[in-house]
């Protein structure tokens, strides 16, 4: 076990490199200049605004040399500093990984806590109508733009029943309230994006509990447990259950990157300060350091998911043992 | 169970909504002048800097935190702010900034002749980063003849410098010997402004609060929040709601959304001109767009009226030139919309409808259709919807035009930096002063990353542009405007298209303030909120 993790730990040295390589090269090949993207449409720019910025970001460079200097700095765990604000890229992370952190762990634990028992409960019920009702249910999550969503709920709560916020994380006078209306506060700007977020993902995640569900009740061991006279309760949530849910340890360990990925759409929106905005932002603006950074932090965590996800197999399966 | 819960919510939407809310009627009455209350302001885009010389445009926050020598009154006149008057020599070439004695920055240290100096300095240092050097290129050198006199020497006459430069005076004390790309003071600017910078949490919000000891007297509104809020919908949203006291909004909002009394009753309109047009760029680099018949005709054949009532909702005018107030010409009327003068213009120009139904015309012994491409960056809506009315008038005329459309880095450094267009459709900012025409189309800005991307060149309108750069006479300035104006409208280098409306609303309960035509608070110390009308009790900090 220690040797499997040994190795899977070395593996990724390798792997790291070759993805931070392939997309430090993809993000250069794109077409577009971020020194004249700072500029925009404004006319009344020196011109040699652009050649002093395009050389302080150090683009001036071959590409490989660039990549090496990257490197170089990365070793000694630099990020670097952004092009756009010229400040250190694990500053600017910094600052906006606690919002999406908050907002997508919320809304992962809530989305299993509702997907999971869903996708029993409609594999339990078979083509019942309480299976189609959740099928139809959660397909209109998934396919229903999650923007449109958003605006709906943010005309409703927020402005017709004038019953929730419709931006940002706090209210302008929060810094004057109590530390308990604080939290009230943040919860209360919280609901909206958090019910968007967790409606989206229901349908995929209730698919997978509830096929998988199906699969696990026809086996033998399950007529066994009937034929044994126990509960039904006993039967789904002690024998089936447990076996069920492998595979959604996989799902689980896959959403790790989505931790800290945000969503772009729904940030936006709602003007949640997080890493989907600040990774979208970055992507239009060129911003390769900050590009790199947030990369190599969500690489970096696709491994470590993929790594847990064999871990907790090994730990849920017996049958599954790594040596 | 659904009624059930529904009726819960109204209930409690009823109970939440009534309590604590003031009826709107009050708002539009006037008050006495008070003191406290916070102005919440919706920001589309966060700045990337505050610190002054890495800006590419003023105002927004750094007008609030800073104060200039001069400031631009509501006609875009230099009025003086923290130089209590000057004087310009008779050759133009000195001015003489006499300073206001007893400013003091926001943390107390006073206001003298060295940070003027050291503004300079900074501004003109070819180390700084900033976009704006080259207002300061034309300045040999400054002098401090006391701590409240400084005189500016410049190599020649340069009239836009009494409203375009030293209009942030940074303090020398804080930033000297400092790497002003890399200064703390970026995220902590100090100014002499009537608001000192507080705090600035990234993507959420920047929170300014009134500087007691401000020169023009403490300022009524005690605090300002800049609010960060990237999309759209979502700032008209939180407006009706009440979260924002000041936002802009899109054409469409203000046509579709703000005709309701939940608007209305809360809410002060402004309908303002903007100061940027749009258009469409022809390069004469390729042989088609060389003559300037068929430029002509091409604006003939747009017919701009129907493009602002389809794109802009009717929420805009049509552009006649690169000017704005003064500089613009009342003589020059737009182009007509006139498809038939059009097809005769283009007929003179020798272009003849062939078999395909396309304009043909033999350039240069080669048989040359009339066909060409237009490139507009992805994410401009309003590009792609001006084009496909486009592409149906020329296709009447026989001409045809492709649309390209590319993300806007890509655009700028493959095709218009190299030239390498047939059309742009373009939107460009007008500076206060109209001598900013001079980077758009004097000859001698043709080369790689300067502005005249249609290298366009003509001699009669290269003196004027010279000559506007170097008188101070106001007549003198006005007839060399008009006169290029007319010289610009007959060339047609671009095809001007609009000058849109922007809408801002802003909150009833605000009395007291001067804006200027493009929405700037003059007076940003004077507005007030009536002590009955005050949303928000704040305090002053420490």
């Amino acid at each position: 076990m220690r040797k499997f993790l040994l190795r899977r730990l070395l593996l990724m040295i390798p792997l790291l490199l070759g993805i931070s390589f392939i997309s430090f090269v993809i993000m250069q090949l794109a077409p577009g200049d971020p020194a004249s993207l700072n500029i925009g449409m404004n006319s009344k720019i020196d011109p040699s605004y652009i050649l002093k910025l395009r050389q302080s970001y150090g683009l001036d460079d071959p590409l490989m040399v660039q990549y090496w200097h990257w490197l170089k700095r990365i070793c000694l765990l630099n990020f670097g500093n952004t092009f756009r604000d010229n400040r250190p890229v694990i500053a600017v992370i910094g600052e906006r990984l606690p919002a999406t952190l908050l907002l997508s762990g919320l809304s992962e634990v809530l989305l299993f806590l509702v997907a999971v028992p869903l996708g029993v409960m409609a594999a339990y019920y078979h083509n019942r109508w309480y299976d189609r009702f959740i099928s139809i249910f959660s397909f209109v999550g998934f396919s229903m733009p999650s923007f449109w969503f958003a605006l709906m709920l943010m005309l409703l709560f927020g402005v017709w029943l004038n019953l929730l916020p419709v931006s940002g994380m706090t209210s302008t006078e929060a810094e004057y309230l109590p530390w308990n209306d604080r939290i009230l506060d943040l919860i209360s700007h919280l609901i909206l994006p958090l019910i968007v977020t967790t409606y989206g993902g229901l349908a995929s995640i209730s698919r997978y509990a509830r096929t998988s569900m199906l699969e696990v009740i026809r086996q033998d061991y399950i007529r066994t447990a009937r034929a044994k006279g126990l509960s039904e309760t006993q039967v789904i949530f002690k024998h089936a259950l447990r076996n069920a849910l492998i595979p959604i340890v996989t799902l689980m360990g896959l959403s790790l990157p989505n931790l800290i990925g945000g969503s772009f759409i729904i940030e936006t929106i709602f003007s949640w300060p997080g890493m989907g905005r600040l990774g979208f932002e970055s992507v239009l603006s060129h911003d390769y350091p900050l590009l790199m950074g947030i990369g190599v932090i969500t690489a970096l965590l696709t491994l470590l998911g993929n790594l847990l996800a064999d871990l907790a197999y090994a730990w849920l399966d017996p049958r599954i043992r790594y040596d | 169970m659904c009624q059930k819960l529904l009726a819960v919510l109204a209930i409690a939407a009823l109970l939440l909504s009534g309590c604590g809310k003031i009826d709107p009627k009050i708002y539009s009455q006037d008050g006495p002048v008070a003191d406290g209350d916070t102005l919440v302001e919706a920001l589309s885009a966060e700045p990337a800097h505050l610190m002054p010389p890495l800006i590419a445009a003023s105002g927004g926050i750094d007008g609030l935190v800073f104060n200039g020598l001069t400031r631009l009154n509501e006609n875009y006149d230099p009025v003086p702010c923290l130089a209590e008057k000057w004087t310009v020599s008779k050759d133009g070439r000195v001015i003489t900034y006499y300073l206001r004695k007893g400013v003091r920055f926001q943390d107390g240290v006073e206001f003298t002749a060295a940070d003027v100096l050291f503004t300079y300095q900074v501004y003109s240092d070819p180390k700084v980063n900033g976009p704006r050097g080259s207002y300061y290129e034309e300045i040999k050198n400054v002098e401090i003849l006391d701590p409240y006199t400084v005189r500016v020497n410049y190599k020649k006459p340069y009239p836009p410098a009494l409203g375009q430069t030293f209009d942030c005076i940074l303090p020398k004390h804080l930033l000297e010997g400092q790497d002003i790309n890399k200064s703390d003071f970026d995220r902590h600017p100090v100014g002499t402004g009537p608001y000192k910078f507080v705090e600035w949490k990234s993507a959420q919000q920047i929170v300014l609060e009134a500087y007691p000891d401000y020169w023009e007297g403490k300022p009524h509104i005690q605090k300002i929040v800049m609010k960060i809020i990237p999309d759209q919908a979502t700032i008209f949203l939180d407006i009706l709601k009440g979260g924002a006291d000041w936002g802009w909004l899109s054409p469409e909002q203000y046509v579709k959304g703000t005709n309701t009394p939940q608007f209305k009753d809360y809410y002060n309109l402004y309908k303002i001109t903007g100061l940027d047009f749009t258009y469409i760029a022809w390069n004469p680099k390729n042989p088609i767009f060389k003559d300037k018949k068929v430029r002509q005709a091409m604006t003939m054949a747009i017919d701009r009226q129907t493009i602002i009532q389809n794109v802009l909702y009717g929420q805009g005018t049509i552009s006649t030139g690169p000017l704005h107030t003064w500089a613009v010409n009342p003589g020059v009327k737009p182009w007509p919309y006139d498809p038939a003068k059009a097809k005769e213009y283009l007929k003179e120009a020798g272009w003849e409808l062939g078999p395909d139904g396309i304009l043909h015309k033999t350039i240069a012994g080669k048989d040359t259709p009339f066909k060409f491409t237009i490139v507009i960056s992805h994410s401009w809506v309003s590009a792609e919807r001006v084009g496909t009315i486009m592409q149906q008038e020329l296709k009447q005329l026989g001409i045809q035009m492709d649309l390209q459309r590319y993300e806007w880095g890509t655009l700028m450094s493959q095709y218009l930096e190299l030239r390498k267009f047939d059309a742009y459709m373009g939107r460009s900012f007008m500076d206060p002063d109209p001598s900013d025409n001079y980077q758009m189309f004097h000859s001698s800005q043709m080369g790689e990353y300067q502005e005249n991307r249609v290298s366009y060149s003509n001699p009669q309108a290269d003196r004027l542009l010279e000559e506007g750069r170097e008188t101070f006479d106001m007549k003198k300035r006005q007839k060399i405007y008009w006169k290029f104006h007319s010289i610009l409208n007959d060339d047609q280098p671009f095809t001007f298209l609009y000058i849109p409306n922007n809408f801002l609303a802003f909150h009833k309960r605000f009395k007291g303030y001067q804006m200027n035509p493009n929405g700037v608070i003059l007076h940003p110390e004077q507005w007030y909120v009536p002590a009955d009308q005050q949303k928000y009790s704040v305090k002053a900090s420490e």
